[in-house]
């Protein structure tokens, strides 16, 4: 008996402690996510704003169907997103890789350096967007001058081009990779001092040793900071927002910026197939980050 | 045990010192020069270009602290950011402690739900957090941004605290168990305080990503005095461009704060940096 009442006041306490951060869960990820997936299935846009309508057992993959075949702002944005997704991985990866493999050997300010490159990881991404937003005016910023000093009379407009506003958005983060060079130079210290030793003694250069023992050691942290990189540049919104405005022509659309102009910032808003993108933007992340785990062999899980 | 190994540069011929060097003088350049530049441009009286200011204008500075009223949306800011971190914070620590440390069914599904956060796009997600705040009547209020910002990191701090929890000696609680203190007692005197390096890295990881959010902020906030310091610099884009001044100011008003903590706390920084990721 008495145990029982114990038991009841142990179970209490856990529901008291458990049931608020389910609540936010709830609120936050379970509702939403199951509503964008039942309404990816419906007929829903500013003219039945107040009722969803299902679009019935043989056309319920309409809006995933419309997205591939007729809305080209969605496939434009498609295919930079991958494109960002790809360009994380070969340009920003690499070069975080680099730096924390540079910033290993401990000469003198590398400590300053780390902190440095974490800089811009830690301050606002709207400030940064605004930043390169001007750097990229040809009024006011300094590319276009840049490139005038190179070749008079060039008058370059990162913005007003298609290809180039691509890559300006790019660069207003592809070489920010701070955070995750912190992450790798952590793991590259902890790893045992004495195989170094061991391998300096048998006379290994320190490009050897990095190639053919820091780097293997080093791939499990490395495809972790791959899965955060390509995660970055799949849901990337904040630089285009800023920098582009999704313009010119709609050239520098991302799947996210795709589901913010489709669900709340146009005249022509379709709720159902901003959510429809949203549920295969989520499969592609889900995709992307079993296959980088995969390649990296990573086999520590996310719950551990 | 790291500690005890002396800083020493590892050995290298000239030619790899000149490299590294390199490869550090060009992090430094990407990482510092933008903001540098705008710093610079700020005290021009035509901000933007090439070289220093022939002449050094603080008009910028003086605008955004009387006209603008910068401090409105630090203290907006301020308020959403810290009442988020904290709310998140407490109730997240509150579920990773029972899971780190109790026996009941159901537990797994705890860590499997908030793992699967992890995959979820904010971006999204955000209609319908967007047309549920408005069935609330929390649209363009500060409390309905507060509520989506402790939402919003649940799986990094829950990840971060589940395993500080799991790291403490299970003897302590017993201990203030046989001492008569109750499951709620034992969290909050014992577990809590013996967990604050636990709780201090996520809170700071939080406060971080909540102070720097941007999209949210950006949709849910219409009202200019509402707006947090990221929802008023995306303003610029639009209203205030023509005060060029302006704009500069606020960029480095924006990120002054954030760089100075940084550089007073830079290893609990790089503690809370390399702990959220690990797990992110």
């Amino acid at each position: 008996m008495k145990k029982r009442k114990r038991w009841n006041k142990k179970s209490f306490f856990i529901l008291a402690f458990i049931a608020p951060a389910i609540l936010l869960f709830v609120l936050i990820y379970a509702y939403p996510l199951l509503n964008i997936i039942a309404t990816s299935f419906c007929e829903w846009n500013s003219k039945n704003f107040t009722a969803p309508k299902f679009l019935g057992i043989s056309h319920m993959f309409d809006n995933y169907k419309k997205l591939f075949t007729i809305d080209a702002n969605f496939q434009q944005a498609l295919i930079n997103s991958l494109k960002w997704v790809v360009l994380t991985l070969v340009i920003q990866v690499p070069f975080s890789v680099l730096t924390a493999l540079v910033l290993s050997k401990k000469n003198k300010g590398w400590r300053f350096i780390r902190n440095v490159f974490v800089i811009p990881n830690i301050i606002s991404t709207a400030a940064i967007g605004l930043i390169f937003l001007n750097m990229y005016s040809p009024s006011r910023g300094i590319i276009t001058e840049i490139c005038n000093i190179i070749s008079p009379g060039s008058n370059v407009s990162v913005l007003a081009e298609e290809n180039m506003a691509f890559w300006g958005v790019t660069f207003s983060f592809i070489l920010f990779g701070g955070s995750s060079c912190l992450l790798l130079l952590t793991q590259i210290f902890s790893t045992d001092s004495s195989i170094y030793e061991a391998a300096k003694v048998d006379g290994a250069s320190s490009l050897q040793i990095d190639m053919k023992i820091t780097l293997p050691l080093l791939k499990p942290m490395i495809g972790t900071v791959a899965v955060m990189a390509a995660n970055y540049g799949l849901l990337l919104y904040n630089e285009i927002a800023l920098i582009t405005g999704g313009g010119p022509d709609n050239a520098t659309y991302s799947l996210s910026y795709y589901i913010y102009k489709t669900a709340l910032g146009s005249l022509k808003l379709n709720f159902a197939r901003a959510n429809a993108a949203g549920v295969i933007q989520m499969l592609i992340g889900i995709i992307l980050v079993g296959m980088i785990y995969r390649i990296f062999s990573v086999k520590k899980g996310l719950e551990e | 045990m790291r500690k005890k190994v002396k800083e020493r540069p590892e050995s290298g011929t000239v030619l790899e010192k000149i490299f590294r060097y390199f490869v550090m003088l060009i992090v430094a350049f990407i990482s510092i020069y933008p903001i540098l530049w705008v710093f610079i441009s700020s005290f021009k009286e035509k901000p933007g270009g090439l070289g220093l200011p022939k002449e050094w204008v603080f008009d910028g500075y003086i605008t955004i602290f009387t006209e603008l009223d910068i401090q409105t949306y630090f203290l907006n800011s301020l308020v959403i950011t810290v009442i988020s971190t904290v709310l998140s914070v407490t109730v997240v620590s509150m579920a990773a402690y029972v899971v780190a440390r109790m026996q009941f069914k159901g537990k797994g599904l705890v860590t499997l739900m908030f793992s699967t956060t992890l995959f979820i796009p904010a971006v999204s997600i955000s209609f319908p957090i967007y047309r549920l705040l408005g069935d609330l009547g929390l649209k363009d209020t500060r409390l309905g941004v507060i509520i989506v910002y402790s939402g919003l990191g649940i799986a990094v701090t829950y990840f971060i605290l589940h395993s500080y929890f799991a790291s403490i000696p299970k003897e302590m609680e017993e201990a203030a168990r046989v001492d008569g203190c109750g499951y709620f007692g034992t969290f909050f005197r014992i577990i809590v305080p013996i967990a604050k390096p636990g709780l201090s890295t996520a809170a700071i990881l939080a406060f971080l990503n909540n102070w720097n959010e941007f999209y949210f902020a950006s949709i849910l906030l219409k009202s200019p005095e509402k707006m947090t310091i990221p929802a008023l610099l995306g303003q610029f884009t639009s209203a205030y461009s023509k005060n060029l001044n302006g704009m500069f100011s606020a960029i480095i008003v924006a990120v002054v704060p954030t760089i100075i903590v940084f550089c007073l706390l830079s290893e609990t920084f790089v503690k809370s940096l390399t702990a959220g990721a690990v797990k992110g």
